[in-house]
Formats: structure tokens, C-alpha cells, sequence
């Protein structure tokens, strides 16, 4: 049965940065963007990389194939896996070029300065 | 093609609409297409002495049994592919052809090697002009292909502006690009432009190298016909990337593209590829929003000539089904080459419940023609077909 554990307080999980967290048998990669907080498992679904030792980059979309036309949403950063590059957006861990294949994420939230996970 | 010409349809079990996306035509010698240059151009190539060939490239690889089929020869001693009553004779007439696209010949395929561009361009004009004039005035069932010079993309451009709603013109047709850049390539967006405009969809045929045109593969210059022949595969690997990585479809979301004799057996692999570096690479590419066989299945056709077979059928027929060759292969000869698919042979090697598909509806789709077969040539108009819906 699924119940709410700690993961830490929220001065241990810099706005922007990805940081592993042990959860009994759970490898749990903790980041978090502001007031939001999401809980990755730590392996991509593509080849079992382990996400901690990836990035967390600004996404880079552009409407037509035009010099000028890429620019960076800085508001809706991805998550890029360290061995093959996969983008995946942390809120739903969906990857961006392929939305069939997705990560393993726990439901994750910010309980005053507690940082908890439903696992 | 001769054998099941004497026989019957030769067919087999299908006894559907066949079209026929890949018919070579030519005209018979240089005087005849000597008619349709400028006068100026006339009178100086009149004036030459020497050799006056036409094109670079043609006759550098050098096939020994020649590239077209000894019958398919006019008795006249003409090119093979110049004779409208003999393409009724072995191709139109006993298969029932419903529409037979003309994609001109070898030689012109060096369109684009012509290294002097305004040449060039009087070039692609005479021979476009040639095929409404000789060709599609004669005969409902025959759709002609708006060959370009590509060397000058806004001229090329023009081009397809100025014929291209000639109902019979069905596609535009490129071979050779000159610009040492495959066709995805922004400098060559303007005739994707022009082709959109005009509700066409655009074919790439492997073609001459020489001249301006590159080679049609990689790795350095080869020796041999046979080396050539079993690698215009890359021809269409390199431009099938292009058109995926530049973004093409997102910006000529209408825009259709089909790969003229180059083989298909190498796409499902081919495309494998693409969606993994996609999946990897995507923020060098962003204008780039779906997966490569995506952009594949909803804006790209093969032709089936010349197809792979596997001496197992099921095995060739599984190759396909990874790349829904169902919906995605359009049947083609390549009448009058040596290597000459008949509609029967094709229709042997794929399952049955593929036929309509194959050998009509998605080249129908392609081409935007209307359902149903045309009304013959002896009809009043000589156009009764109509024009393709645009879209």
C-alpha cells in the first residue's frame, strides 16, 4: 500500500538540479522547479541509464526550420538522460520526441518545507 | 513485359485499376527536341561543330546489355521510350494501364549536370513542353511529370507555376541535385513551394551523375554499372534524412514525396535509424515535432521497381510489413528498361489483399487523381480526365 514518506526538508533540493534519494529497494531522483517537487525512478526507460547523472536543460522548440526560429522555454526545462540524450519532461515523464515511452515517476509534493514521495 | 503481352493482362488474380508510376519516355532524337528550344538556341547549336551532345553523364556507366530491353526499340532505330504507338503496343493496351505516369528518360535526368544553367533551363522547359505537346495530348491514360532544372531552385520554381496545372501533369519530378545538397536543403524550398501551390506532389528519381550532379552515393567514386545500380539506395537514404531533418513537412505540410527506383527493402532499417537519433538529437533539430516514420507514413511513397526480393516470399513480405508497404509502395515498371517489373511478377510477390493498394489507390492518393478509370483518347477532349483535387 502505497503512503507518503519524507524525503528531506527543502533547502536539500536546489530549485533546478536533480539529487538521488535511497528508498529501501527505490532509487529515487528527487527534482524540483520552484513550488513543484516530482520523484523519478532513477533508470531510463530506454536503455536502464541512471537519470541522476543526467542534466536538467531548457527545452529548445521552434515552430519552422528558419534561422531564428528556435528559442528555449525556460519555464518547462527537460530532463536528459546521460548515455543517449533522451529529453523527457519531469512533469509527466514523458520523453519528448517519442510519447510512448515515458519514466517511472512517483507522486511527489512540498508539505510546508517537508519534500514527500507516495510510494 | 512481352511474354504476358502476348497472353493476356498477365495479372494474375488482380483484376483491378493499375497505375503505372514510373514509365520512361524520351523523344526519339535531338532534332525533335531541338524544335522547342529558343530560336536563338537552335540557331546556335546549328552552328556547332563537334559532338553536340545534350546532357554530361549519360553513357559514363555504361550497362553491357544496354539500359533498355532490345524490344522496346522502335524499328525506326529511335530511342527506346520515344514511341507513344508502342507504348500502347507492350505497356498501355494489354496490361490496362489506367494511367501511366511519364518520368522521362536517363538522359534527362542530367537536366540538372548541364553545366551551363541558362541552358539548362531551356532545356527543362523543351522537355517538359515535348511531353504536354507529344505526349499527354495523345492519350487521357498518360500523366506527365514536370522534370526540373534544379540548379536555379526559383527558376525550377517558375517552371512548376507554368505548367503545373495542366491536368495531365501529375507530379514534378527531380533527379540529380546540383547544388551539391541533398533536397532537403532550404535553398530548394522554393520549388516545394510552387508544388504545394499547385496541389503537386513531388518524385525523386535516381539519376545521371556528371556535370553539376554529384554522385548518387557515398565513400568515393565507383568503377562499375553493377556498383552503381545496387547503390542508388543511398541516393534516397541521403534525401529521405534531408527532407525528415530540415523540417520540410512542418513547413509544406501538404507536400508529398515519392522515391523513383531506388528500392524499398532498405527503409524499415532506415527508418529505425532515423527515430533513434531523433529520439537522442531532437534539440538540433526542433522545428522537428514527430517521430521520422511519422513524417514516413503520412507524406512519403516508394516505388517498386526495382523491389528486393528474398527467394522466400514470406520473408520479403515480412521486410514490407515493417514499413506498411501496404499503404506506402505504388507499383511502377520502369518500362522501357532491361530491368522491367511486369504488373505480374509484382503482384506474386505481395499478398493478394495488398493488390488495390499497391497497384492503384496510393498512387492514386499520391497523385491526387480521381477515382475510376479514364475516358479513352478517341473521346472529344483529349483532357476528359479531371483535374486532381487539390488539398
Amino acid at each position: 500500500m502505497a503512503t507518503w514518506t519524507e524525503l528531506g526538508v527543502v533547502d536539500e533540493f536546489p530549485s533546478g538540479e536533480m539529487k538521488l534519494v535511497e528508498l529501501g529497494k527505490h532509487e529515487v531522483v528527487v527534482l524540483r522547479l520552484g513550488q513543484d517537487v516530482y520523484a523519478i525512478r532513477n533508470s531510463c526507460p530506454h536503455a536502464a541509464a541512471k537519470i541522476c547523472l543526467g542534466r536538467v536543460v531548457p527545452r529548445i522548440i521552434a515552430d519552422r526550420p528558419a534561422p531564428d526560429a528556435a528559442v528555449v522555454e525556460v519555464e518547462r526545462p527537460v530532463i536528459t538522460c546521460p548515455w543517449h540524450g533522451w529529453e523527457f519532461d519531469p512533469r509527466d515523464g514523458q520523453a519528448i520526441a517519442d510519447p510512448r515511452m515515458r519514466l517511472k515517476m512517483w507522486p511527489a509534493k512540498l508539505d510546508g518545507e517537508r519534500v514527500l514521495v507516495e510510494i | 513485359m512481352t511474354q504476358s503481352s502476348a497472353s493476356g493482362r498477365g495479372l494474375g488474380r488482380y483484376k483491378g485499376l493499375v497505375i503505372d508510376a514510373d514509365v520512361h519516355h524520351t523523344w526519339p532524337n535531338d532534332d525533335v527536341i531541338m524544335e522547342y528550344l529558343p530560336t536563338a538556341r537552335q540557331a546556335y547549336r546549328k552552328a556547332m561543330r563537334g559532338a553536340k551532345r545534350f546532357f554530361p553523364g549519360a553513357g559514363e556507366f555504361q550497362n553491357p546489355y544496354d539500359i533498355h530491353r532490345a524490344e522496346f526499340f522502335p524499328e525506326d532505330g529511335s530511342s527506346a521510350g520515344s514511341s507513344y504507338d508502342l507504348l500502347c503496343e507492350q505497356l498501355l493496351d494489354p496490361f490496362e494501364i489506367t494511367y501511366a505516369v511519364l518520368t522521362h528518360d536517363d538522359a534527362t535526368f542530367g537536366l540538372s549536370g548541364v553545366r551551363n544553367p541558362y541552358f539548362a533551363a531551356e532545356l527543362m522547359r523543351a522537355a517538359n513542353d515535348y511531353t504536354v505537346d507529344q505526349w499527354l495530348s495523345r492519350d487521357p491514360r498518360v500523366l506527365g511529370s514536370l522534370i526540373l532544372n534544379t540548379q536555379v531552385p526559383e527558376w525550377a520554381a517558375a517552371e512548376v507555376r507554368r505548367l503545373g496545372d495542366h491536368p495531365q501533369i501529375c507530379q514534378v519530378l527531380l533527379a540529380g541535385a546540383s547544388l551539391d545538397k541533398p533536397y532537403g536543403h532550404p535553398i530548394f524550398h522554393p520549388i516545394y513551394k510552387a508544388a504545394e501551390e499547385m496541389g503537386l506532389p513531388v518524385s525523386l528519381h535516381v539519376g545521371y551523375v556528371g556535370g553539376m550532379n554529384p554522385e548518387m552515393h557515398a565513400g568515393g567514386k565507383t568503377s562499375f554499372y553493377a556498383e552503381i545500380h545496387t547503390l542508388w539506395l543511398q541516393f534516397f537514404t541521403t534525401n529521405m534524412g534531408s527532407f525528415i531533418w530540415h523540417g520540410v513537412f512542418e513547413e509544406f505540410p501538404n507536400l508529398k514525396v515519392a522515391f523513383v527506383e531506388g528500392g524499398a527493402a532498405w527503409v524499415p532499417a532506415f527508418l529505425w535509424k532515423l527515430d533513434a537519433d531523433y529520439r537522442s538529437l531532437r534539440s538540433e533539430v526542433p522545428w522537428v515535432k514527430r517521430l521520422p516514420s511519422e513524417y514516413f507514413r503520412d507524406h512519403m511513397r516508394l516505388t517498386t521497381q526495382p523491389i528486393e526480393y528474398s527467394k522466400k516470399r514470406e520473408e520479403t513480405v515480412a521486410v514490407f510489413e515493417m514499413m506498411d508497404g501496404k499503404d506506402v509502395l505504388m507499383f511502377s515498371s520502369d518500362y522501357p528498361h532491361w530491368d522491367s517489373d511486369e504488373p505480374s511478377y509484382v503482384a506474386s510477390r505481395f499478398p493478394a489483399e495488398w493488390h488495390d493498394k499497391m497497384f492503384y489507390e496510393n498512387a492514386a492518393g499520391f497523385y491526387r487523381l480521381p477515382s475510376g478509370a479514364p475516358t479513352r483518347a478517341t473521346d472529344a477532349s483529349p483532357f476528359a480526365i479531371q483535374p486532381p483535387v487539390g488539398g
